[in-house]
């Protein structure tokens, strides 16, 4: 074997372990014990507003009416159960929905910012997906810039009046692959590359977590769209109750 | 013990655990501790160290099989892995490199810093891993909680995790049974259907969980509920049992930062 078959060989032999522990992966929580101090606190103070804006909502929400309670509970554990669900898919692996935009066209982005962190503390605690010291980096990521562009983007095409279809697609698609790129920024930041530092090193942990993160985005997106269809034909009421719909509409 | 929902095995674990009877704050403290020691040391040997003391702690003390322990530690495996290749490879000219490839335009290589750097982060990834694990383990959701209320988390924030952690089960509960009548009338054939199907037990789950919360609300309302949740709690004592673990990782913590501080 020459020197440059070995090459091949170790190339393609990295490459296919890569190919076939990805569909066993979850959406990108970053792990326990994976950023340095500092950036685990300067994300989790970046987090800091957005929490306190979404604290006052709920509790704005509890005073017009203490029965919201239950409904946000309920809304919090639904965002949990949709992202530990297994996505039906023909080669057999398994990926989850991140439901991050479902939640935020549903819940509203306010909400999410708050349910978010609790249920990626109890996706730390119960799932060992995450971690308690990058919980700060994962809230901002999966809880308030995901989110927060699903719910822009779920709103500018209501206004542009975009298909509906359409819309809440690229709000859930779009809102995915954000996620995915501010987690490689985060990622890159704490692991510059030798040559080129952050910015090269963002294109490396988008190219290696890409065959996972981009079917996702799509099919998290397709899914969105059937699973609001299935809502609005048969849910009426309960998407009146979270303000979904509004009345008369 | 083989579960189909992980998340069912790590809660499992927290009520039958040998560690359950340990003092809950000082319980969080030492998991913290050695966790925030672990990623601000940032040294091989102090990984290494933490990672062996709490699966001594974990599987000897707590009583969990090990195996399963070590099927827990390979839950975060993908992401380490990935993580870790990311951080390994460079790309650009490639001096001084240990390996290097041509790669279209520009080469891959690894230099012996990459390579160190990136088995480093694993290694502290999986020692900070189980230091959470001893509190994770070990601790039912509602002591934990019980630590937040003693660090001064809005009360709201607190009855809404309380709420959350058993809604969570009720709704897993709720669609495992749609899986399985799903199932049973061929909803997962192919993946057209399986797609449909799976949207539609979604948005079922979803209504499902609005109608609850209502039924639940009233449930609570009718047990006089007033805008506070209470909910009770184990008083544990905190031994010199339970401190001499404690003393042993701090004195295998300093034992080795003078042994480096030394070579």
């Amino acid at each position: 074997m020459s020197k440059k078959q070995k090459k091949l060989i170790a190339v393609l032999a990295v490459l296919s372990v890569i190919f076939s522990i990805t569909p066993n992966a979850y959406a990108m929580h970053i792990m326990e014990g994976y950023l340095p101090p500092k950036y685990c606190i300067a994300w989790g103070i970046l987090c800091i507003p957005f929490l306190v804006a979404g604290f006052l909502s709920i509790k704005k929400k509890l005073q017009d009416n203490r029965k919201n309670i239950t409904l946000l509970a309920m809304a919090g554990a639904f965002i949990f159960v949709i992202s530990s669900l297994k996505i039906p898919s023909v080669t057999g692996s398994c990926s989850h929905m991140t439901g991050t935009g479902l939640g935020a066209i549903l819940f509203g982005f306010s909400t999410v910012s708050i349910l978010g962190i609790i249920v990626l503390l109890f996706q730390a605690i119960l799932l060992a997906h995450g971690g308690l010291t990058t919980l700060g980096a994962n809230t901002f990521s999966m809880a308030i810039a995901g989110p927060l562009l699903s719910y822009g983007i779920y709103k500018l095409c209501k206004k542009l009046k975009v298909n509906r279809m359409v819309s809440i697609f690229l709000a859930a698609f779009l809102g995915d692959i954000f996620t995915y790129s501010v987690t490689s920024f985060q990622l890159a930041l704490s692991y510059p590359s030798t040559e080129g530092g952050v910015m090269a090193s963002v294109g490396k942990f988008l190219g290696v977590f890409a065959p996972t993160q981009l079917p996702l985005a799509v099919l998290e997106g397709i899914l969105t769209v059937l699973i609001i269809m299935a809502l609005e034909n048969y849910a009426q009421p309960e998407l009146k109750a979270i303000n979904f719909i509004k009345e008369g509409e | 013990m083989k579960k189909t929902h992980s998340h069912v095995s790590i809660d499992y674990y927290a009520y039958i655990s040998g560690l359950g009877n340990w003092n809950t704050v000082y319980k969080v403290i030492f998991s913290l501790g050695a966790l925030i020691t672990v990623i601000a040391a940032n040294s091989v040997f102090i990984s290494a160290a933490t990672i062996i003391f709490m699966l001594y702690l974990n599987v000897v003390i707590g009583k969990i099989h090990g195996m399963d322990y070590l099927r827990l530690l390979w839950v975060p495996a993908a992401f380490i892995l990935l993580g870790g290749i990311a951080i390994m490879i460079q790309f650009g000219s490639g001096a001084g490199s240990l390996f290097s490839i041509r790669f279209f335009w520009t080469r891959l290589y690894i230099t012996t810093d990459n390579l160190r750097l990136s088995l480093n982060t694993a290694l502290k990834a999986f020692a900070a891993i189980s230091a959470f694990y001893m509190v994770t383990l070990s601790t039912p959701m509602g002591e934990i909680i019980s630590v937040f209320r003693k660090v001064r988390v809005p009360g709201l924030i607190l009855e809404l995790m309380h709420l959350i952690y058993r809604y969570i089960f009720i709704l897993s509960d709720t669609n495992r049974a749609q899986k399985e009548a799903a199932k049973s009338r061929n909803g997962y054939c192919d993946l057209k259907t399986s797609f449909r199907t799976f949207s539609g037990e979604i948005a079922n789950l979803f209504v499902m969980s609005m109608k609850k919360a209502d039924m639940y609300y009233d449930a609570m309302e009718a047990r006089g509920y007033e805008g506070d949740c209470d909910f009770w709690e184990e008083k544990k004592a905190l031994t010199g049992g339970q401190l001499v673990y404690g003393f042993l990782y701090g004195a295998l913590l300093i034992l080795i930062f003078f042994i480096e501080r030394r070579s």
